[in-house]
């Protein structure tokens, strides 16, 4: 009956369940592909619906699993379902749920194919469902191809547009070099160690013989999810792709895209080299101080919002990073990064994909992203006028909203070790959010005290789905900021740390 | 399983034509003799397989990389002109070719010093570590194994990806007209806008 | 964040328990305002006088609860964190709901429900340009939210929440309803601030850290929040990182305050702002700085104190004779007041760094009056504003003439604020002053009476620019282009209800200091118990 045992081979444990949310994911993107190839175009109004249901979907096997709250281990350890993974499961589920919010307006009424849009977006989201739970190289190289090569194709979906294929050629290029990079790290380490695993990796390199070797590897690989995560000086296609790409695809590869490279950062540092802190951290540690003062210093100078927002990414990817930079210290201050960094991500995650919506929404009128274009936004739709301030104000982590609680974490993380290094990069955090607050506040100004560029003061009408998109982040941004307990110990930095031996 | 002095031999032999190779493809002006000279890496990468007793990997590498992969480059390369020159001397960024002798320097170096660094314990000679070559089993047999069961998840998300990338690929070849005509005036190439159309306009 | 078993053998660790519940007379007070700003945005914008009701009627309410605390607060023991309460709140880091009030924050809880309700009583009429009373109210129910929780918090991550909320509605309020380079002032003083709120945060963390553990509640051992016990907490901490520590909480209590080499955005943003922005500026936030020094820096890291106290003396010092010289080169009356706010902090400042009681208790004494005197007068810069459209003093003049009694008014707020015996402003600057005479035990006597006298000569450069200041604008004959305006009259209604609080405080206080003094001694000689003084 089953071919494998026939030929002498056991077949592999499979744990159904763990793998739930996957497989609702392959349904989701199997339906979608059938409804699109037999409704046609009369089931294009469907497809957001189906998507975003499809995705709640997804969460329910997520929310089991975590009442269930046992650790499952597949294939060797190279796939695990731990709190850690379900908790980014469920951040990139929500996130693409939110995603798929602004999408909705957006793309019906864009010259867009609706179907293959949905389609793209859901098979980059099982990659990121993917990259939470692997544990081994070629999980986390194949679950970066899959949430990367759909993103490619998106960033190019307007066609027609100069600036967008451009985006979607500069994300594209930059991306394989990345991977080629990477790939390069990885195969100096399996060649080392002679396993794809990260247990096994870790602790075939440990007290290793030959450092530089492992160096090269470590450094190889880091940099590798530095183009990912674009952190300075591999930022340069952020912007570019950022401007140029649909608004809403924007949104995703700001959130999801950048949180699946922050995903595997963690994973591999601190699973695959924990014993390597001489050589990780001050790599990091360089990164996370250039990427926050550069990001927030050509941030200051920039004029469209959607760029500004870019390069305010790259600033937050140096925050991000810091917490790693300190992780080598002890055992505990791996969980504090761990902790920090989720925390961080799932903030982020809301208070960027909020911004994103307003601007979604600003468009729809004005069709510009120009800081201009926000002059009298507050005296025409206050609402959005408040919703963007909000979003701008957490991220520049000013209580009480949700950005202060991320900031404090990796502030916590930065100084438990007590040491020099993290002090330094605790102050240096310090003095980017200030400059970072310059920015911010600028668009707050603009919105709440200049005139309408265009004397155009008629409101702007929000459809429902961008509607729920404001609310849901709203809500994450206030709820968290004022009770940060409902987020805390949420990332079972623990069992992830004690998994990776 | 010592190696021996053929290996030695096969293995000098394959290097230097690998690094030929891949020095052709960026020395050659010509795109087609450019392509050539990445037949002739690939055929090296082959050939060092085969001496290490990976011999389905030799023969994938030959099949999938110089059978399908140089022979599609070629076929763009031929459809779109050999006679288009390409102005190489142009620096769209100043300075970008120090900046890159500078990161390629670096790059060497750091592999070089990896490397050399490394010792004894790197180019001893010895099998990898791995030492997954089963004399007794055969090679497609062994992976076949590894495939369906320490990374049958691994290749089932592969072919997931591979549908997505279709699927991608297709989308890219498509041509906006043929789904949803635009009005006149917006089908001529435009500069790039930093937001899409006026959300306004319709389609349906 | 051990386990308790882990750690069963400490048996001197401290224990912390639940105490009180979250809807205590604090929480009430702290968030009334809160709420009013929910009801405000609720209310439609074209509604002017709802807006105006529900402002008022919020503030009074906050008000009224004032009364409740001043009569539930034991005066007897006024040394006690009274009527607030410990409960969790962000558990994963220990951080609590702590609230109470004693000596050394009653006053300045009082100072700011006193000062809202008169803040928005002269906005009656007084909405400056561009409107909007909605925003403008709401802005400052959120601000008045921020200022009172600053003062009743007793959990640093709870003080720091509180201390950063009132930036936002400050930065608006500056920035949208100031002067013509309201932009570079609100931003100027957002950075500001933020800039020492950072150093602050990083300071509060290491200490977090560096600090010994308590028990929590549910049972964990970790390190602590809480300003109460953090005192006995820290004496673990070594001496060189506890000068570090206690620089960070310098640089951002000391932006706030603000002390000399970072006082230069007041004067922006007080010129720039709103007159209620001004007033609620002068009268509350700057305290808060202050307040910093005396419940958080000193206490917790008394030795670190000792070895910064002279630093503060002198930039303090520095800050009074720099203030008022500034002020005598000043063409604008609101900017004068600025500078001089930067004097009479200098006083205060002093009096907090000679780490004595006598200090304390004249340094909290002058927070007070400063807030009463600086208040009335920023008030009165707005009035004379809004009647001569210009506050350049040498266009001024005449204004007992034109005003009598605004000009009356006027001239008792600068003769308390120039510390004029019989008035608030002598209790606290006369005192401070004197303290430095006999600084706390191991600090440079020399250096400080030395302070003393210096500090002294600022006080005669205060009477020297505030009289200055006086002659110009109240003596004399209108100018010409103001003889005959039908837009100065005399104290309007809504301004006499808005004045009369102040006025009469400042006399009494001024008359019966000792209401004042006693609560704050007692309160005071805790603070300061670590420093043997």
């Amino acid at each position: 009956m089953n071919i494998l045992a026939a030929v002498g081979v056991d077949n592999p444990p499979l744990d159904w369940h763990a793998l739930a949310p996957e497989l609702v994911l392959v349904g989701l993107l199997a339906v979608l592909l059938l409804v699109d190839a037999f409704g046609g175009e009369r089931s294009r109004w469907a497809m957001p619906s189906l998507t975003g249901i499809g995705l709640l979907a997804a969460l329910i096997p997520v929310a089991t699993l975590a009442y269930d709250g046992v650790v499952r281990s597949m294939f060797d350890g190279a796939y695990v379902v731990d709190n850690y993974a379900l908790l980014f499961k469920a951040l990139f589920l929500i996130a693409g749920y939110v995603v798929v919010l602004l999408s909705t307006n957006y793309i019906a009424e864009g010259d867009y194919w609706e179907g293959e849009y949905y389609q793209l977006l859901v098979a980059s989201l099982l990659g990121m469902t993917v990259m939470a739970s692997a544990r081994d190289l070629i999980s986390v190289f194949l679950a970066l191809e899959l949430l990367s090569i759909p993103a490619y194709m998106l960033a190019a979906w307007r066609k027609r547009d100069l600036g967008s294929e451009e985006a979607g050629m500069k994300y594209y290029l930059m991306g394989v070099f990345a991977s080629a990079i990477l790939l390069y790290g990885m195969s100096l380490l399996y060649g080392m160690t002679g396993s794809t695993l990260l247990v096994d990796i870790a602790g075939a390199i440990e007290g290793t013989e030959v450092p530089a070797l492992v160096a090269l590897a470590v450094v190889l690989v880091v940099v590798g999810f530095a183009f990912k995560v674009s952190a300075v000086p591999f930022h340069t296609w952020a912007p570019d792709t950022y401007q140029g790409a649909p608004t809403p695809v924007t949104a995703f590869l700001a959130v999801g895209s950048k949180a699946a490279g922050f995903v595997a950062l963690m994973t591999v540092v601190l699973i695959a080299f924990p014993t390597q802190p001489r050589i990780f951290e001050p790599l990091i540690w360089a990164l996370a101080a250039v990427t926050m003062i550069v990001g927030n210093l050509i941030a200051l100078r920039q004029t469209n919002l959607v760029r500004m927002l870019a390069y305010s990414g790259v600033a937050q990817a140096g925050y991000i990073l810091a917490p790693l930079a300190v992780a080598g210290v002890s055992g505990a201050s791996a969980a504090m990064a761990v902790e920090a960094v989720s925390t961080y991500l799932v903030i982020y995650a809301a208070m960027n994909l909020g911004a994103f919506a307003v601007v979604i929404a600003v468009a729809r009128k004005t069709g510009s992203a120009e800081i201009d274009s926000y002059g009298g936004l507050f005296s025409y739709s206050p609402v959005l006028a408040v919703c963007m301030s909000v979003f701008l104000f957490s991220l520049a982590g000013i209580p009480p909203l949700a950005g202060w609680y991320g900031k404090l974490t990796i502030f916590l993380a930065l100084i438990e070790p007590g040491t020099l290094a993290g002090y330094i990069l605790a102050v240096i955090v310090g003095l980017a959010s200030v400059i970072a607050l310059f920015y911010y506040a600028r668009v707050a100004k603009v919105m709440f005290v200049d005139p309408a560029p265009d004397g155009d003061t008629t409101p702007i009408r929000v459809p429902m789905s961008l509607a729920a998109a404001l609310t849901i982040t709203v809500a994450v941004t206030l709820v968290v900021g004022v009770l940060p307990q409902v987020l805390a110990r949420v990332t079972g930095a623990e069992t992830f740390l004690s998994i990776g031996g | 399983m010592e190696t021996t002095a053929v290996e030695y031999v096969v293995f000098a032999l394959c290097a230097v034509i690998v690094l030929a190779g891949a020095f052709g493809v960026i020395w050659f002006r010509n795109p087609v003799q450019a392509a050539l000279s990445l037949v002739a890496t690939l055929f090296g990468v082959a050939v060092l397989f085969l001496n290490m007793n990976a011999q389905f990997l030799a023969a994938v590498q030959v099949i999938v990389y110089t059978g399908a992969i140089v022979v599609l480059i070629l076929f763009v390369i031929m459809l779109l002109g050999v006679d288009v020159e390409e102005d190489l001397e142009e620096e769209p960024l100043v300075g970008q070719r120090v900046i890159a002798l500078v990161i390629a320097a670096g790059v060497a170096g750091l592999v070089v010093a990896g490397v050399t660094l490394g010792g004894a314990d790197l180019v001893s000679g010895a099998r990898s570590v791995t030492g997954s070559i089963v004399d007794d089993v055969s090679n497609i047999e062994q992976i076949g194994r590894l495939l369906f069961t320490e990374y049958v998840f691994a290749l089932e998300i592969t072919a997931v990806l591979l549908t997505i990338a279709v699927i991608a690929a297709v989308v890219m070849s498509r041509r906006p007209s043929e789904v949803e005509p635009l009005p006149a005036e917006n089908a001529s190439m435009e500069p790039p806008e930093p937001m899409e159309p006026e959300a306004e306009e319709v389609f349906d | 964040m051990l386990l308790a078993q882990q750690l069963t053998e400490s048996a001197d660790i401290l224990e912390v328990a639940n105490t009180g519940s979250f809807w205590n007379i604090l929480t009430f007070v702290v968030f009334t305002p809160l709420v009013g700003a929910l009801v405000l945005l609720a209310i439609p914008k074209a509604n002017q006088q709802a807006l105006k009701v529900v402002a008022l009627g919020t503030t009074l309410v906050a008000a009224g609860l004032g009364v409740v605390i001043l009569t539930q607060f034991d005066f007897g023991d006024a040394s006690a964190k009274q009527l607030g309460a410990n409960i969790g709140w962000i558990e994963v880091i220990n951080s609590r709901y702590i609230v109470g009030i004693d000596g050394i924050s009653l006053p300045l809880l009082m100072l700011t429900l006193l000062i809202m309700p008169l803040v928005v009583i002269y906005s009656w009429n007084h909405i400056p340009s561009p409107g909007n009373p909605k925003a403008f109210f709401a802005l400052q129910m959120v601000l008045m939210t921020g200022m009172l929780g600053s003062f009743v918090a007793l959990d640093l991550i709870l003080f720091f929440v509180f201390f950063e909320v009132v930036l936002l509605p400050m930065y608006f309020l500056i920035g949208v309803w100031g002067g013509e380079q309201r932009q570079y002032a609100s931003i100027k003083f957002f950075l500001y601030t933020l800039f020492g709120s950072a150093l602050m945060l990083v300071a509060f963390l290491a200490l977090y850290f560096l600090s010994d553990e308590v028990l929590t509640p549910s049972g964990n051992v970790m390190h602590s929040f809480d300003m109460t016990l953090l005192p006995a907490l820290a004496t673990g901490i070594s001496a060189g990182a506890a000068l570090w520590i206690f620089g960070g909480m310098f640089i951002g209590f000391g932006v706030k305050v603000p002390m000399f080499p970072f006082h230069t955005w007041l004067p922006d943003a007080h010129t720039q702002a709103p007159t209620v922005g001004s007033v609620i500026l002068a009268a509350v936030l700057l305290k808060l700085g202050t307040y910093g020094f005396m419940r958080i820096a000193i206490p917790i890291l008394p030795d670190a104190a000792k070895s910064w106290a002279p630093v503060i003396g002198i930039l303090a010092v520095i800050g009074i004779i720099y203030g008022a010289l500034c002020c005598l080169a000043q063409t604008d009356m609101k900017r004068l007041i600025a500078f001089s706010s930067v004097a009479h902090m200098g006083f205060t400042m002093l009096a907090i760094s000679t780490l004595t009681d006598f200090g304390f208790n004249a340094a909290l004494f002058g927070m007070v009056a400063h807030g009463l005197i600086t208040g009335m007068l920023f008030f009165l810069a707005g009035s004379t504003k809004e009647r001569y459209h210009t506050l350049e003093i040498k266009r001024l003049g005449g204004l007992l003439k034109q005003a009598p009694h605004m000009g009356w008014i006027m001239g008792l707020a600068v003769m308390a604020s120039l510390g004029l015996p019989g008035l608030a402003g002598f209790w606290g600057e006369f005192p401070a002053i004197l303290s430095a005479y006999d600084p706390a035990e191991g600090l440079n006597v020399a250096l400080f009476r030395t302070l003393m006298v210096i500090a002294a000569v600022g006080t005669v450069l205060a009477a020297g620019y505030l009289l200055w200041l006086y002659q110009r604008v109240a003596f004399g004959t209108p100018s010409a282009e103001f003889e005959n305006d039908p837009n100065i009259v005399d104290v309007t209604t809504t301004e006499w209800i808005a004045w009369t609080p102040l006025i009469v405080l400042i006399v009494v206080l001024g008359m019966v200091p000792g209401i004042l003094f006693n609560v704050t001694n007692p309160a005071v000689g805790v603070a300061l118990s670590a420093i043997g003084a």
